[in-house]
């Protein structure tokens, strides 16, 4: 049965000159699991806002929602409306920043709140509040304050305060972006309970395809307000495969791997690289990738040759921490005990670390914005405490938080921008400036407010200020979190830039595939030290967890794999007889 | 709902008879308790006009939101003792929201912001003072936000007026009575805060009401928040 | 463990209410002292425990309040020149010992009232602070719980931002100019994040259901018979006083010398009142500590 049916929706934000939906149809029938991928900005959220029709946006709307087969939007108002009551509690909604969709101040009030609104007496509202809590486990923080919470346990009591309402339609928009994958995990092993236990229908916007696929029953591509296509993930694979589209990169390696070897699911059974490739149905997970790589290659272990050594051991170490200590307080244990790292110019450093295995403290500690109780910091070896004031951030150091946003101060990204560059040089900043934006590709954006563009673009522009003091050092925290694969494919693009003008960079990130593809160096950060340093391949080889999905799928089958396109290779390489098996 | 109204209707009987009553049995203080009745008499009438007035979610956000910034503002510039922040976010609000949602951010900064750094008998006074310094504002928001010269007078009235209320209220409970020599001494020993107020005040509405206010007016075009008739004809 | 913790927040809140308030306008010596005492003896038993919120400054708090007696003490005289025993003459005018004893009697008070404000902290749980307030007010209490949930969130917010702003060199010098213009910009920064914060939040709520007609208020406490029982002992012990002190049986006279009544069974009784009401919080935190002994000792 049908629960939601969008049909031929077309919206325009006010003064916008293109529509951000166009001709949107799609229905969602009741206990399905139902996503809505595409690349940042092309209209997803939007979509999922039009159907929730307390918070959506105004502008210029045309078309209907139904839901249940009431009318939830229509320009015709003469049609049967949802009640505003059945509109709140029937369709609940969790949007990606885990922080901002919090009211009040303890996870008790929290989940009592929706209820409260909708007038409930106190023990019906005790009663579902205890249910809801039992489900999701959360009775060991029911009394916590709701600022203490881990960003995984936020979002977790969002979607508990959602639920609690007994929605038939739950809307998520992006809900996992802004956790660790360790966190993001938790929270789709929770959605497929609710979709499966409670039986509630899911329409989630989401651009990480990779782990979302294996879950969902029905797919829908956006791009440019338009639906481009609809159906399951063969059909998805498809068509972003047939059309070289983008949102193909976001695909799981297991996927892309297949792809690149058959030649998408149309051209299977004629491929001629590796014909024993075809036989397996289209694999989503690790576990149908490793099914897939070992049917090609029985028993023996295949490797690749080892990787030349990286190229410059011997360049100047321009950042260096040696056993650095740190604590919150006297009477805490240590975040930092001993981490030593040292970054060379021109190198990419790739920092990985479990949740609260104090990254982000290690990157302030190397940055110089607090101080370890014991453990010495030195730039081109020089201590940070002996730079006079105002020299350490100008032309040395630069950091690049994890939320872009606190950067900006002022009310357009220019004005930011051209204050921060003509700190550094008053008559040239102007010209310095359009120049790196220009090649950054946000001159566009330049006279928006920093709040009102997409997160990509905003950590671009982020970029942009950290560098106008043309660091020797960039430090970065979390750079690829929240960023669509086009985006990320950007930064890299530019982070190599940097490296080969001789700047430093170290990022700490949660982000395997990530380091795989960008980092020349890796590490791991665990128990307050920094442990395992090396070159990628040797690296992820050596972490049977902390790895690459690739590496996941490839190891014991094909040693020293770490990235799709070493899978690839592989596999070609045995058809061409280079890899000694 | 009824019942509701049937306990502010008892609320607003009982304050009389208690401050009466009150002023009967504390004879030697009946200044002071006076005194302290007409600082919780003022905020009640325009709390519970708040309450009864409907109010979105976004604008309650915003004042939430204000609120929180001027208790934070205390954190923020604690090094410096006295020299907060409050005052001028009160005033800033009440300027751009009206004179309703000055007194409430000015009052509830008071109650609350005494969580962090201490309650005492000073509370009702500080939400007093600072409630009737927004109230104020937001009558004289046309002139306030047409000068920086008046506004600047503003900050200073406000700080010897708060200053003035706290000492006040301090004469009556120590003396009982207005004890010039009292009330002198206490003006003289609270005189550099007092100066200190005044200047922060000042200090803090120029620096923050374009910022602030500019971005209110923002919300205001962005969202539609705080659209009320009496306000469509803005100077700006 | 804390008794008074587990009652409806009416009780506590009542008691405070009357401790403070008598004290504060009783002024008589025979209610100061003993609201000095119980407040101490309740901040030292859970000071003791560490169960109090703030036990880790007692000797610099304790310092502070010595201080601040001595000076009311020793000023008073200079302000109030009543009284009949000269002790010396400060410009012309006479510093008495009345005045000094009178200065020492407001000592007592100020630091009992700021005492009582401390013990609050212990006595009311904060979840339960404005839960009275919830049911006659609920959209100020919810406003409260909103920012309850800011000021945290945005003092987080803010030395995230300086920190950021810092190491992409906006700040240069560490002098206090700089210093107080890099929090002004930090708190400009705040307010932008704040304010457009508060859009999404309300959002939240609107999706939730924010305003639709008839909003209830979840009540997690109850009034139950020894919440009652509490409550009828405050108000009969509060009312013993209140008539001691309305027949002026308390009544001190200051100036020219100190003059009090004799006082009869009635005033004796008030004074007793008021003594339990003040060590109330004292006395129910040793029984429950006394209570968990036995309770222990059979385990």
């Amino acid at each position: 049965m049908e629960l939601l049916s969008v049909e031929n929706v077309t919206f325009r934000y006010p003064k916008a000159s293109v529509d951000a939906l166009k001709e949107v149809s799609l229905t969602v029938s009741e206990g399905q699991w139902a996503v809505v991928c595409g690349l940042s900005g092309c209209g997803k959220s939007t979509l999922l806002r039009m159907i929730k029709r307390e918070i959506a946006p105004f502008g210029d709307f045309h078309g209907t929602v139904r839901f249940d087969g009431h009318i939830v939007r229509s320009e015709d108002s003469s049609l049967p409306v949802l009640g505003d009551r059945e509109a709140a509690s029937g369709i609940g909604i969790v949007l990606q920043d885990p922080e901002s969709q919090i009211v009040t101040d303890t996870v008790w009030h929290e989940l009592a709140f929706g209820l409260e609104n909708l007038g409930l007496p106190s023990e019906v509202i005790r009663r579902r509040v205890a249910e809801m809590s039992a489900f999701f486990g959360i009775e060991d923080w029911y009394h916590s304050k709701t600022y203490e919470l881990s960003g995984g346990q936020k979002q977790l009591l969002n979607l508990a305060s959602a639920l609690v309402m007994n929605p038939r339609l739950l809307l998520l928009d992006e809900p996992t972006a802004q956790l660790d994958p360790i966190a993001a995990a938790e929270f789709r092993n929770v959605l497929r309970r609710v979709c499966s236990d409670l039986g509630v229908t899911i329409l989630m916007a989401e651009h990480r395809l990779e782990d979302i696929l294996p879950h969902a029953d029905r797919i829908f591509l956006m791009d440019g307000g338009r639906i481009l296509c609809s159906g399951g993930a063969a059909e998805l694979t498809d068509h972003l495969h047939m059309h070289s589209h983008p949102m193909a990169e976001a695909l799981s390696a297991a996927t892309r791997i297949y792809l690149a070897l058959t030649g998408g699911p149309a051209a299977s059974g004629e491929t001629a690289s590796a014909g024993d490739v075809a036989t397996a149905s289209l694999p989503l997970t690790v576990r149908d990738g490793r099914a897939m790589l070992r049917a090609m290659f029985p028993k023996p272990a295949a490797s690749l040759p080892a990787a030349a050594p990286s190229a410059d051991t011997d360049a100047t170490v321009a950042l260096e921490a040696k056993g650095l200590r740190f604590r919150y307080d006297r009477t805490l244990p240590d975040v930092l005990s001993e981490a030593s790292i040292a970054i060379r110019a021109g190198e990419h450093y790739c920092l990985l670390g479990g949740n609260g295995s104090g990254k982000t403290t290690l990157l302030s500690l190397l940055a110089g914005l607090t101080k370890p109780y014991a453990g010495t910091v030195r730039l081109f070896d020089r201590k940070l405490s002996s730079f006079a004031p105002g020299t350490l951030y100008r032309g040395n150091l630069a950091l690049l938080p994890q939320q872009p946003r606190d950067v900006f101060t002022e009310t357009t990204i220019r004005a930011d921008l051209l204050k921060a560059f003509s700190r550094v040089d008053q008559d040239n900043a102007e010209s310095s400036m359009l120049a790196l934006c220009e090649r950054l590709r946000i001159t566009g954006i330049l006279d928006s407010h920093p709040y009102d563009v997409s997160g990509g673009e905003l950590q671009k522009a982020a970029l942009a200020k950290v560098l106008a003091s043309r660091p020797k050092v960039l430090l970065l925290d979390e750079p690829a979190k929240g960023i669509d694969v086009r985006g990320k494919g950007e930064l890299a693009g530019l982070l190599r830039d940097l490296q080969d003008d001789g700047v430093a960079v170290l990022s700490v990130t949660h982000d395997a595939e990530w380091a795989a593809l960008h980092a020349d160096r890796c590490g791991l950060l665990f128990d307050g030290t920094v442990i395992s340093e090396a070159d990628p391949k040797a690296f992820f080889e050596g972490n049977a967890f902390y790895t690459t999905a690739a590496n996941r799928m490839a190891r014991g089958i094909i040693d020293g794999a770490i990235t799709c396109d070493d899978v690839v290779a592989a596999v070609r390489g045995r058809v061409s007889g280079e890899v000694s098996s | 709902m009824t019942r509701r109204r049937l306990t502010f209707v008892l609320f607003f009987a009982l304050i009389p008879t208690v401050a009466i009553g009150g002023a009967l049995l504390f004879r030697d203080l009946h200044y002071a308790w006076i005194s302290l009745c007409v600082a919780v008499l003022t905020c009640l009438p325009i709390w519970y006009d708040f309450e009864r007035r409907e109010t979105g979610s976004s604008e309650l956000m915003v004042l939430s939101v204000l609120t929180s910034l001027s208790v934070v503002g205390r954190f923020l510039f604690a090094w410096l003792p006295g020299f907060k922040p409050v005052t001028a976010i009160t005033v800033i609000t009440a300027m751009w929201l009206g004179a309703e949602p000055g007194f409430i951010v000015g009052s509830l900064s008071a109650l609350l912001s005494n969580f962090y750094f201490g309650q005492g008998p000073w509370t009702p006074f500080q939400m007093f003072s600072w409630g009737l310094l927004g109230g104020l504002a937001g009558l004289l928001a046309k002139p306030l936000r047409r000068s920086k010269i008046r506004l600047c007078a503003y900050g200073v009235f406000a700080g010897v007026f708060f200053s003035l209320v706290m000492d006040l209220w301090s004469t009556f409970w120590m003396d009982g009575e207005f004890n010039i020599f009292r009330y002198s001494g206490l003006i003289k020993a609270a005189l550099p805060i007092m100066i200190e107020y005044a200047v922060s005040n000042v200090f803090f509405l120029l620096v923050l009401a374009n910022p602030i206010g500019e971005k209110l007016d923002r919300l205001r075009a962005k969202y539609g928040l705080f659209r009320e008739p009496d306000r469509a004809d803005d100077p700006r | 463990m804390i008794t008074f913790r587990q009652r409806h927040p009416s009780v506590p809140l009542a008691l405070l209410l009357s401790v403070l308030l008598l004290t504060m306008f009783g002024q008589s010596p025979m209610l100061t002292v003993p609201a000095f005492a119980g407040a101490v003896l309740f901040l030292t038993a859970i000071g003791i425990r560490g169960l109090s919120p703030d036990s880790g400054s007692t000797l610099k708090s304790v310092l502070g309040y010595l201080i601040l007696w001595i000076l009311v003490t020793v000023t008073n005289p200079l302000f109030s020149t009543g009284g009949a025993t000269p002790l010396a003459f400060v410009n012309g005018r006479p510093y008495t010992l009345e005045a000094l004893l009178y200065g020492a009697h407001l000592g007592t008070m100020l630091i009992a009232v700021l005492l009582w404000f401390r013990c609050e902290r212990s006595l009311v749980p904060e979840e339960n602070r404005f839960f009275l307030f919830g049911r006659i007010a609920p959209k100020l209490a919810l406003l409260i719980s909103t920012v309850l949930r800011f000021v945290p969130l945005l003092r987080r917010r803010a030395a995230a931002m300086r920190n950021a702003q810092t190491a992409v060199g906006v700040y240069d010098d560490p002098d206090w100019l700089n210093r107080t213009k890099s929090h002004m910009t930090t708190m400009s920064a705040l307010t932008t994040w704040s304010l457009e914060h508060a859009i999404d939040a309300g959002a939240s709520m609107k999706a939730r259901g924010y305003g639709l007609p008839g909003r209830t208020t979840y009540r997690t406490c109850r009034f139950g018979a020894k919440d009652a029982l509490c409550m009828i002992a405050v108000v009969a012990l509060t009312a013993v006083t209140v008539l001691s002190l309305a027949r002026g049986g308390l009544h001190y006279d200051w100036y020219p010398s100190i003059t009090t009544k004799r006082p009869d069974g009635i005033d004796r009784a008030g004074v007793i009142a008021f003594s339990i009401l003040c060590l109330m919080p004292f006395l129910s935190y040793l029984k429950e500590e006394i209570r968990w002994s036995f309770y222990r000792s059979k385990m």
